[in-house]
């Protein structure tokens, strides 16, 4: 219990010593801002056209395509595609660099549980990184809530959204973090699960098959409105599941690694 | 304290270690000596668990290798890194939360860091600090447990004479407070000056162990050279025919006597031979031996009987 105390306190010293936690703030909270902005930009300019006879603006908004949900929908697209990515690349130490770099040398040889190395970092990045996506999830939210007076999302539609989001986000690091303290090759890990995530939820997509799957969540974050609660269910338990084995797993594997 | 035992290892059909066999005291420095690539840190990693061996056994205070929390061993690897955004005291506190410190961890934190020197610098951040310093700060963590046999790899590589000096210094304390020291290293003079015996490692074998004392007496050669007047090219005749005069060479007034076997019997042997003869010595100069003349010898000579075999 004290070598966990241990590991979480170094890793919540290493993420917010290292001006990492800064950047990921910014970056999270950024988008949650700059979407719904962007978007309201894009009616804006769309408003001045509004002259053009072939565009109708009550029509396509309408259509919820340019209104708090498009904002919301255009975070949780940058979400998991540029923040996610930033994530990763700040979470590249933790997840192997430092044993590339051999910094837990010391603290091992002299007793440092391995297992208790690797659970701290899952009891900090995933919390952290759900957080985080929370965080910029209701920036969004509060941004297009003033922008979009009109088109207003019920607070209580957004609870299963952000909680697909935060779970995709968890499950996501954990996979970074498992396969990566694993075999102590993060950069790898990193490009593996970021063309992965791009390229398996495009192709179940095309595929219909998008249902009952982890990536699955992706859409059930921004759908507002109805909800396939067994999809939802099936999809966020699987998450839940692959964070857990993801933590054992690596525990496991990196018990018997060699450091040297 | 240690005993290594035919310790083998092999690196994919390389062979590092070739059936290594040593003994360390309790309470001694051993001088752990060898080129890159002799087996110093392999050895080091296999005595500390972090590598497996091939064959051979180790134990330590009669304990066998295996489980790190049953043996008494602190280590400080060659190029030690450390969480750096820590400061000196968090990275102690972590320490002893590796070690499973059970004392009051705030008292040994400060009685460490005062013995390694860095007191001043308790609440700066490792980043900051000189490799002399990050050095002492590893030496820390090897002591921090109280652990009786500390293993260090290379400790004074690529320090400034001042860091050196500074390290130099705690091992000698350490030696001082009784602890068992392996120092592994290729400078030299740094195990002269502290190392109570010393192990000679070369191709996976240790060539040559003993007290610095014996290895010198054993296999250096030891210079002694004289001016003095009226020496004649008889009495020349004589000091050669000394027993334990092994060369004798110089011209006119000069004379360098290379003494063979126990060289203070040796030089004392010498000065009564020069005073008994009436000789006026005007000048006196010693070539002491050196642990590098050994070294080299041993490395040569292995080199060698390899080319020759």
């Amino acid at each position: 219990m004290l070598q966990l105390k241990a590991g979480v306190k170094k890793e919540l010293l290493e993420i917010s010593r290292t001006y990492r936690l800064i950047a990921l703030i910014l970056v999270f909270i950024g988008f949650g801002v700059l979407d719904p902005v962007i978007i309201r930009g894009v009616v804006f300019l769309l408003d001045l056209m509004n002259e053009v006879p072939e565009l109708n603006m009550s029509q396509v908004q309408g259509l919820g395509l340019l209104g708090q949900s498009a904002g919301m929908s255009a975070f949780v697209g940058d979400c998991i595609n540029t923040c996610l990515l930033v994530a990763f690349l700040l979470l590249m130490r933790t997840a192997g660099g430092e044993q590339k770099k051999r910094n837990c040398i010391i603290p091992i040889t002299l007793g440092f549980d391995r297992e208790c190395y690797i659970y701290a970092k899952f009891l900090v990045y995933p919390p952290l990184m759900m957080v985080l996506s929370a965080a910029g999830f209701y920036t969004a939210y509060g941004v297009s809530v003033i922008l979009f007076p009109d088109d207003r999302i019920p607070f209580v539609n957004t609870l299963l959204p952000v909680l697909a989001l935060m779970l995709f986000i968890a499950f996501q690091v954990s996979m970074l973090l498992g396969f990566g303290c694993a075999t102590g090759k993060a950069g790898i890990w990193v490009a593996v699960l970021y063309g992965t995530t791009t390229l398996l939820n495009m192709a179940l997509g095309m595929l219909g098959k998008n249902q009952y799957n982890p990536y699955a969540l992706i859409t059930h974050a921004t759908r507002f409105e109805e909800v396939n609660a067994a999809d939802y269910g099936v999809s966020a338990g699987i998450a839940v599941a692959v964070c857990f084995v993801m933590a054992v797993g690596a525990a496991t594997l990196f018990k018997r690694k060699k450091l040297v | 304290m240690l005993e290594i035992c035919n310790l083998r290892k092999s690196y994919g059909g390389k062979t590092v270690l070739d059936g290594l066999s040593m003994t360390v005291q309790t309470g001694e420095i051993y001088g752990f000596l060898g080129e890159n690539g002799a087996g110093k840190t392999t050895t080091m990693n296999i005595v500390t668990g972090l590598l497996a061996k091939d064959s051979g056994s180790i134990t330590v205070d009669g304990k066998p290798e295996g489980d790190m929390e049953t043996l008494s061993i602190g280590y400080l690897p060659e190029s030690p890194e450390f969480f750096e955004y820590m400061t000196c005291r968090e990275y102690f506190r972590y320490i002893a939360a590796a070690c499973q410190y059970t004392g009051n961890i705030e008292k040994r934190t400060e009685e460490v860091i005062g013995l390694i020197g860095l007191t001043p610098s308790i609440d700066r951040k490792i980043k900051g600090f000189s490799r002399g310093m990050k050095q002492r700060v590893g030496i820390g963590c090897a002591l921090y447990s109280g652990k009786d046999l500390i293993l260090l790899d290379e400790p004074t590589s690529a320090l400034d004479p001042q860091g050196r000096a500074d390290v130099m210094e705690i091992i000698q304390r350490l030696k001082e407070m009784g602890k068992t020291v392996i120092l592994s290293t290729h400078i030299l003079s740094d195990v002269e000056r502290v190392a109570d015996r010393v192990g000679i490692l070369h191709q996976g074998k240790l060539q040559l162990e003993g007290s610095i004392q014996e290895l010198l007496r054993a296999n250096a050669s030891h210079v002694i050279g004289f001016e003095a007047d009226g020496l004649t090219p008889a009495l020349r005749e004589e000091i050669a025919a000394l027993p334990f005069a092994e060369k004798v060479e110089g011209k006119d007034s000069s004379c360098y006597v290379t003494i063979a076997g126990d060289w203070e019997a040796g030089s004392r042997g010498l000065f009564r031979f020069l005073a008994d003869s009436g000789l006026t010595v005007h000048r006196y100069e010693e070539s002491r031996p050196t642990l590098e003349q050994i070294y080299l010898k041993v490395v040569k000579t292995h080199a060698a009987t390899q080319s020759w075999g």
